[in-house]
């Protein structure tokens, strides 16, 4: 019951971008494609869990003046290790997603949390926060990008998805990240608002 | 005082920490990344050559050369090719050309760039994608990259007219050999600037590459044993 509780916190009641509307910069650039949008969320997943759980691992050892030295000290060097192994595993990934990777290291999520959850909670509540945060991110990532493709480009994988249909460039287009986090974030808003009525 | 001193001492630790754990991951996937980064060079490299062609990897000793390939099939020669770069709308777009030593371009592929989507990054547009339901069945599509096929078989020594007109892709077989004959291709819609970076890079590392590693082709009086005196060498 806990975990599904925590689940449904990190993907619907807390979602960090639809909800916290955090980590807006990446989900704009890089949701261009399926894969892309996949392959960044796991990337900032696996920084958030590790960084969560060293941060609430070795926070009574971290004065309160230099512990967001600290803890930042600790995201740069996940998101570094992170960056090698994607490097060794999935270059063409690495590839397309750019300075996108290296920019894990300042990404809203996981400063707020390690600020929130990571100084405050016990260790393992706070993998638990990490991974159901992870969970929403890529799930979020992974919506956005997969109306952004299929509308936008009428591909998926690479793959053609329906016969004769004229994509709509603009979504794959800056403007139209904005525009599909801008109405996926206005339904989540209703039904909140409807549901709190 | 003493705090400085703790403080101090704390962020000396955790940097060390930091430090260990990064380089030990770096050792442990070093050999791995090397290996990624020369499957992938190895794998565009054979995309430009035709099939079962035997590839030797050049490194001129001279400062300022670039690394080539030299494709060769039954010990005859079969074309070079070399990695260039050019500026595109913002951002550099760098491509794999290979050629004859008379100038031919062979074939073309873009390996990364960073254009505008659906303007400028249609220099790597698939014209006919498979569709999805046919890869769940199994059935592999074919890749049909048809702004750089149009430069197969044109001359990279002299310059590559471009045309503004209906794209390539729709042109009949007639209209594009009328464009092969002036040494022509067909700009993208609304991506001159991206069309223009993609034939100045080639037409400038086609010919710096024979002007300076093969010096006699230049002049068009490139023969059989003169290639092969300009292999021996290199």
């Amino acid at each position: 019951m806990f975990f599904k509780n925590e689940l449904i916190r990190g993907i619907i009641t807390q979602n960090p971008l639809f909800v916290l509307v955090l980590g807006l910069c990446p989900a704009v650039a890089v949701t261009t494609s399926f894969t892309n949008g996949i392959g960044l969320g796991i990337a900032v997943g696996v920084v958030l869990v590790c960084s969560n759980t060293l941060i609430a691992a070795l926070r009574f050892l971290m004065p309160q003046r230099i512990r967001s030295i600290c803890a930042i000290m600790i995201i740069a060097s996940c998101v570094t290790i992170v960056h090698f192994y994607m490097k060794a595993f999935a270059p063409g990934l690495v590839t397309r997603l750019g300075i996108f990777i290296p920019l894990i290291a300042v990404n809203c999520i996981i400063l707020t949390r390690s600020e929130t959850i990571a100084f405050k909670v016990p260790l393992f509540r706070c993998f638990i926060d990490g991974v159901v945060m992870a969970v929403g991110y890529t799930l979020s990532l992974g919506l956005i990008s997969f109306i952004r493709e299929v509308f936008g480009s009428n591909t998926l994988f690479g793959h053609r998805v329906v016969p004769f249909y004229n994509p709509m460039t603009i979504l794959i287009l800056a403007p139209g990240g904005f525009f599909v986090i801008a109405l996926i974030l206005s339904i989540t808003n209703y039904i909140r608002l409807n549901r709190r009525k | 005082m003493n705090d400085l001193i703790r403080h101090t001492i704390i962020l000396v630790a955790l940097s060390l920490l930091a430090g260990i754990s990064i380089s030990i991951v770096n050792k442990q996937t070093e050999n791995r990344r090397i290996s990624q980064t020369r499957r992938i060079q190895m794998s565009l490299v054979e995309s430009v050559f035709p099939r079962l062609t035997e590839i030797e990897k050049i490194v001129p000793t001279a400062p300022n050369r670039r690394p080539y390939w030299i494709g060769k099939k039954n010990n005859a020669l079969v074309g070079y090719a070399c990695m260039g770069s050019h500026r595109g709308y913002r951002t550099p777009i760098n491509f794999i050309v290979s050629f004859l030593p008379d100038g031919t371009i062979l074939n073309l592929k873009i390996v990364t760039h960073t254009e505008t989507l659906a303007i400028g990054a249609r220099i790597n547009e698939n014209s006919s994608p498979g569709y999805l339901w046919a890869s769940f069945l199994g059935r592999r599509s074919s890749e049909s990259l048809w702004f750089c096929e149009q430069f197969s078989g044109l001359s990279g020594i002299k310059p590559i007219q471009i045309k503004k007109q209906r794209e390539w892709r729709t042109l009949t077989q007639t209209q594009k050999s009328t464009l092969r004959n002036e040494n022509s291709i067909t700009a993208l819609t609304s991506a001159t600037i991206s069309t223009r970076g993609v034939v100045q890079g080639v037409h400038e590392t086609i010919t710096e590459f024979l002007s300076t590693n093969i010096p006699a082709t230049n002049e068009n009086k490139a023969t059989k044993d003169t290639m092969q005196c300009s292999l021996k060498m290199n």
